[in-house]
């Protein structure tokens, strides 16, 4: 398969990058790895005229500490954040979920800023931003933005992101003492991606209860979401298997599953419910090692 | 030297990256093809607009219907192998299948042709065709298409492409007698065969010497050729198709597309060389596929699980065309009594015209389907009688004592289908001890008691290799000693180079290193009939072990004139003559063939060189046979399947290469495992395809496939010289009967497998359903 | 459509080229430079046949711009063997197992070995499994290429002397239990 015809840049600073992106406007895409973006190219489903590979813009890649946040830049790969081991000890379900992303080759070159502005809604990062309560860095030559993870997928393949506007940075605050956070991925068996994905951060409370418990579910229908009726009946609770289990009936609450010849809604919805019931216990058991550690 | 691991002569080039395979070639001034496809399953093309298309630099041209009159013509009606002799059929109808046409009847069919100077510009000429459509209402189901009023795929022949019937025995009488009757519906799902490298064709003409050299990733290079002469009117030997290093096969490269007269029409035509590749997308929606089988039985058996009679009727979707008559149908017919008694059968079958691509055969063609439907009336059996399923299968079972055994069916080749030399009772015996089937029967219960879900499944399949009519080889010993051991033949992946140079290394004498096994080329041999229903071991195999028995019995003649001996004190050892009394006189191979080609004895033998060309005709199909036993556990989260123990035992008579026999089972099996967990070639009421990437089709990764241990043997055969048997289409059969088997056994009665693949969302349904696997069970803690 | 003057060091070798801004990677190494080792086989990013490395990763060639990879050093299938042909570790583990038969995926198959090798030394098979999730092979069932990978696994262990890797060492951060490992499908 053979990409449209396009003009191509690279610029080395973020301020060429913004500046090209604002004179080619809607005819321009950021190139930012290229695994979701060359694919659709390469289909012609998507043809733009202009292509900015921000892949030449160092200051965008990497994982560092920043203001009591994990500041990952937009540019860093899956892999790089598979085999981090700052996100391996602040985020151990962002560590799993990057390591399960498409296969080896494609993590080392597709990037979390590119997945997450590109937003497939069975990608498995918009589950870690809602789970790990992210905030989302943009820039564009009008200043730029900080948006909750919340306010970031707006529907299918749509984000927060302005025209002009350039995803340079993810920060996930720090976690709490005591927090525990998982991933667990049902993948669809021909394109890897996720039926149900769903991470869960929770942190042990002095008091032995459950404290702020996200639950990020990706795989549903258009946009990954929080599983709120089964937050809301753990947060404050002793998370025993009884309680977890008796809670994850909600999981599914207010979600809409998509409905195919693969699984129904309702199977969707089923296990949207067990995936749910079992990262967050597994969540919970990391929260009590870091307790007893 | 046969029956050893010796290292394959194919490995090096492959895993250097040196293999010439078609989109590896490349020529002066060559030009690229890219087709324009309908996105319409039914429809009749208005008009074609190239003019956009023509304006796009380095677009040379735009063809389509009409455009050449080389475009009317047709592809060969009859593929492959077809039946050679009296078959089941009793209504056929073929309508013709031209190159380009205004009536498309398919997704993905070819519209136009666009050639340009790089696949670049060639895709973006594609894009810029404009084309306009009548859409016409489609037919993606048999149903629909065989009711009375269903419209005409084409208005000249019946939606009803091919019938046939075949029975044996009183089936009305023992449906009236036995004891209980039994009705059941059986799906199997089409199949995309998806070889890593998709079909292509370079095509070079030269004008002066008038003739054209193909390359081609075709497994039936010889059709190509005769097809190709025919079409562009010059003589067969001008016609030079070559399909050397072909990256997987697997049935689908055995047919032939419109694609294989376009390019060298377009080379002959433009006088520019042209090549071809098949995009993975166009492979999904154009290239054959299996085809959908619908399996409606009707069983009679008594309260002890015996059989007393079969009755089925068969639906075959055949897609647009009819190329394969009713092969696949007649081979699930003959390979369904597996291992097993059916003392009444009657069979129907229709071969039904759908929008959707040509149905033609995917690795096992027919017997998955056959394993498939025996294996679920034998478990439905189980279920009705109360009896253990393996009991079920030992009541039943064709044994030693038996044979040979006539069952009543007819191969396509014409002759009775009769087991014999087979030992069908201790392949399954074999499984259950080693299987260790008691013990798993006892920790399912145990297991149960818990809430794990465990399953066991038995299959069984037989496969019917080495189908005639023959094949051919031509050994020769060369003046540098290299031998030269050409087929008619080529390979997939096969190890053809590895295991004929073993067969003539040993009928010869010869050293295996000295061997160059030349294939895949119609100017290496005059004649063959192509590489596919596992037939090549069988038919070329033993052609090259006769023709190196004629070319050592020359050696053996001339040893003795030229040593000064007689001929009975000749020895042939690692690529030498000697003497045997007198070690002294000894000729390399080389210095023999030096020495005979001016020597006027050789008038007498053929000729000036050490070389003979044999053909051997089996006399039938000879059988392989094995028994796979799976034991499964259901994740009652996820329905996730995960596969405990998997044992696959076989025979596949005496092993040339062992290791490449185990090949053939695994990757065979990866194949059975992949359409009994989740491939399938569906479309929707509209003819869309809804597998038209592998974003959608589902092929088995190295996650998915479990460990499996094989258990070889090798019983006898009288059938032909070497006493060899099929094994390339062994792998693929009894996986998804015996996954399926186990899954069902795993789920319990709340359920009944009828269809493959099996789906995901009946096993989460069956488990959402559950009350012990329901999410607030509690306790569980 | 702009085009790009671009420098590729290929399997030890300079290569100045000339590409559209369009072309892909694989493209560029198969048709312009004559290294047809690599393999196109999907349309869409999965089945790995066009597995090389570029600058020590293994990345799919069918997706990435050849100006992207402009500076970088490549090594593809034929770089793999010795000089004087001798077969790499990898590749002779894969002829002993008969990890390969119509040999399309093999090249791809090699590249990914190559980084798992280097990353996981020690690796079990699920990890193994897991590495070459992105290589499809439809031939051997992967049974014998686990095989092999696990042959070459071992002799690099026994000849290392206990030099570095060619690639920084990553223990996988967490043990992939929690992952879904065998897949069902539709």
């Amino acid at each position: 398969m053979y990409p449209a015809p396009f003009d191509y840049h690279r610029p080395d600073d973020i301020a060429d990058a913004l500046a090209l992106l604002d004179s080619h406007g809607d005819d321009a895409r950021i190139l930012a790895g290229g695994f979701s973006l060359i694919p659709a190219m390469k289909l012609r489903m998507m043809q733009p005229a202009h292509l900015i590979d921000i892949g030449g813009i160092d200051i965008l890649k990497g994982v560092r500490i920043e203001n009591d946040a994990l500041s990952i830049g937009a540019m860093t790969t899956h892999w790089e954040i598979e085999s981090s081991p700052l996100v391996a000890e602040w985020f151990p379900a962002l560590a799993q979920a990057a390591g399960v992303i498409a296969d080896a080759q494609v993590r080392n070159c597709g990037t979390i800023g590119g997945s997450l502005a590109y937003s497939d809604p069975s990608a498995d990062y918009p589950a870690l931003i809602l789970a790990l309560n992210a905030r989302l860095v943009t820039i564009s030559l009008h200043g730029g933005n900080v948006i909750d993870a919340m306010n970031w997928q707006q529907g299918l393949l749509t984000t927060a992101l302005e025209p002009g506007e350039i995803l340079i940075d993810i920060r996930f605050p720090k976690p709490p003492a005591r927090t525990g956070s998982a991933y667990i991925k049902i993948p669809h068996p021909a394109s890897r991606f996720a039926v149900i994905g769903v991470a869960v951060s929770v942190t042990l409370g002095e008091d032995g209860k459950a404290r702020d418990l996200r639950i990020g579910v990706t795989g549903t229908s258009t946009t990954a979401c929080r599983a709120l009726a089964m937050e809301q009946a753990l947060e404050g609770h002793n998370l025993t298997r009884d309680a977890v289990e008796a809670a994850s009936h909600l999981a599914d609450e207010g979600i809409e599953f998509n409905d195919d010849q693969l699984l129904s809604a309702g199977d969707r919805a089923y296990l949207c419910r067990t995936t749910a019931r079992e990262a967050v216990l597994a969540a919970w058991a990391r929260a009590r090692n870091k307790a007893s550690a | 030297m046969i029956g050893e691991n010796v290292r394959r002569k194919e490995d090096a080039r492959f895993l250097t990256g040196r293999g010439r395979y078609v989109e590896d070639i490349q020529f002066p001034g060559m030009l690229y093809l890219g087709f324009v496809r309908s996105p319409h399953a039914h429809a009749n093309i208005r008009q074609v607009d190239p003019s956009a298309a023509r304006a796009i630099p380095g677009v040379v041209d735009v063809f389509w219907a009409g455009s050449l009159p080389e475009f009317d013509e047709t592809l060969p009606a009859i593929f492959g192998t077809a039946s050679t002799g009296p078959s089941y059929v009793d209504q056929l109808e073929l309508p013709p299948h031209p190159v380009f046409q205004k009536h498309i009847t398919y997704v993905g069919e070819q519209v136009a042709v666009v050639v340009a100077e790089s696949p670049y510009a060639a895709a973006d000429g594609v894009e810029a065709v404009k084309v306009d459509y009548e859409v016409l209402p489609a037919l993606t189901d048999w149903a629909q298409a065989m009711a009375p009023d269903a419209p005409r795929i084409h208005p000249e022949f019946s939606n009803r492409a091919a019938h046939l019937a075949h029975s044996y025995g009183d089936v009305d009488a023992a449906m009236s007698e036995a004891e209980m009757v039994i009705e059941r519906r059986y799906e199997t799902s089409s199949l995309k065969s998806v070889a890593i490298e998709g079909r292509g064709v370079a095509a070079r003409w030269d004008g002066n010497s008038g003739s054209m050299e193909i390359w081609s990733t075709t497994q039936m290079h010889y059709a190509v050729r005769d097809r190709l002469s025919q079409v562009l009117k010059i003589a067969p030997d001008n016609v030079r198709v070559i399909a050397r290093d072909i990256g997987g096969g697997f049935g689908l490269k055995g047919a032939f597309y419109p694609e294989d007269i376009v390019a060298p029409v377009l080379a002959r035509h433009l006088n520019r060389p042209v090549r071809w590749t098949e995009t993975r997308i166009e492979h999904m929606l154009s290239s054959n596929h299996s085809g959908r089988q619908t399996h409606d039985v009707k069983v009679a058996f008594e309260r002890d699980g015996r059989i007393r009679a079969l009755d089925l009727v068969l639906y075959k979707e055949i897609g647009a065309y009819c190329h394969f008559e009713m092969m696949l149908a007649s081979n699930t017919i003959n390979h369904l009594p597996t291992h097993y008694r059916i003392p009444a059968l009657r069979v129907e079958g229709w071969g039904i015209l759908t929008n959707t691509p040509t149905a033609s055969p995917y690795r096992g063609a027919g017997r998955q389907e056959a394993s498939f439907t025996m294996d679920r009336i034998l478990d439905a059996i189980a279920r009705e009688t109360g009896l253990d399923p393996l009991e079920v299968r030992r009541r039943n079972l064709v044994r030693r004592a038996d044979m040979p055994y006539r069952s009543g069916l007819i191969y396509r080749d014409g002759v009775p289908v009769c087991y014999d030399h087979l030992d069908f009772e201790r392949l399954l015996e074999t499984t259950v001890e080693k299987g260790d089937y008691a013990g798993w029967r006892k920790r399912q219960a145990e297991w149960r008691a818990q809430g794990r879900r465990i399953g066991i499944g038995i299959g069984s399949y037989v496969e019917a290799g080495g189908i005639g009519p023959c094949e051919g080889a031509s050994v020769a010993i060369q003046a540098n000693g290299r031998i030269a051991v050409k087929i008619g033949v080529n390979s997939q992946g096969q190890s053809h180079e590895t295991t004929l140079a073993q067969i003539c290394a040993k009928a010869l004498g010869a050293d295996y290193t000295e061997i160059d096994v030349l294939g895949g080329d119609t100017k290496m041999l005059r004649t063959g009939f192509g590489t596919g229903a596992s037939r090549v071991a069988v038919n070329t195999g033993n052609a090259v072990h006769l023709a190196s028995l004629s070319v050592r019995k020359k050696l053996v003649t001339m040893a003795a004139i030229l040593l000064k001996c007689e001929e009975g004190d000749i020895k042939i050892e690692s690529g030498a003559v000697y003497a045997r009394d007198n070690p002294q006189k000894i000729m390399r191979f080389g210095e023999m063939a030096l020495a005979c080609s001016r020597h006027p004895a050789m008038a007498s033998h053929g000729g000036p060189d050490l070389e003979a060309t044999e053909f051997f005709y089996p006399p039938t199909v000879v059988w392989s046979s094995g028994v796979n036993l799976a034991v499964v556990e259901l994740d009652a989260d996820s329905g996730r399947v995960d596969i405990l123990k998997y044992l696959f035992v076989h025979d596949s008579g005496e092993p040339l290469h062992p290791q490449v026999v185990e090949g053939q089972l695994s990757g065979g099996f990866a194949q059975g495992f992949g359409a009994a967990m989740g491939e399938r070639v569906a479309y929707a009421a509209d003819g869309q395809p809804l597998s038209a990437s592998l974003l959608d089709y589902y092929v088995p990764r190295a996650t998915d496939i479990p460990d499996v241990e094989y258990i070889h043997f090798a019983f006898p055969t009288p059938d032909n010289p070497l006493g060899i048997k099929a094994v390339g289409e062994s792998g693929p059969n009894a996986p998804p009967a015996t996954l399926a088997s186990a899954i069902n056994d795993a789920l319990g009665n709340d359920i009944e497998i009828t269809e493959l693949p099996v789906r995901w969302n009946h096993i989460v349904g069956v488990l959402r359903n559950a009350p012990a696997s329901r999410i607030n069970a509690g306790g569980m803690s | 459509m702009s085009a790009h003057d671009i420098t590729l060091h290929i399997n030890g070798k300079r290569h100045d080229c000339r590409v559209e801004a369009r072309t892909l990677l694989v493209h560029l190494l198969r048709e312009k430079l004559g290294l047809t080792g690599t393999h196109v086989g999907c349309d869409t990013t999965q089945c790995g046949a066009c597995t090389i490395s570029l600058d020590d990763r293994a990345v799919k060639s069918c997706t990435i711009l050849a100006v992207q990879a402009d500076g970088c050093d490549i090594v593809t299938i034929e770089g793999m063997a010795g000089e004087n042909g001798e077969l790499h570790a990898i590749q002779e583990a894969f002829s002993l197992e008969h990890g390969l038969q119509c040999g399309f995926c093999t090249p791809g198959m090699v590249m990914s070995t190559r980084q798992l090798l280097a990353r996981y030394p020690d690796a079990e098979v699920d990890e193994i499994r897991h590495q070459l999730e992105g290589n499809i092979c439809r031939c051997t069932g992967y049974h014998n290429i686990i095989k092999a990978v696990q042959r070459a696994a071992a002799q690099a262990r026994s000849s290392a002397d206990g030099r570095e890797p060619a690639v920084t060492k990553h223990a996988a951060p967490y043990p992939t239990d929690l992952h879904q490992r065998r897949h069902h499908g539709s």
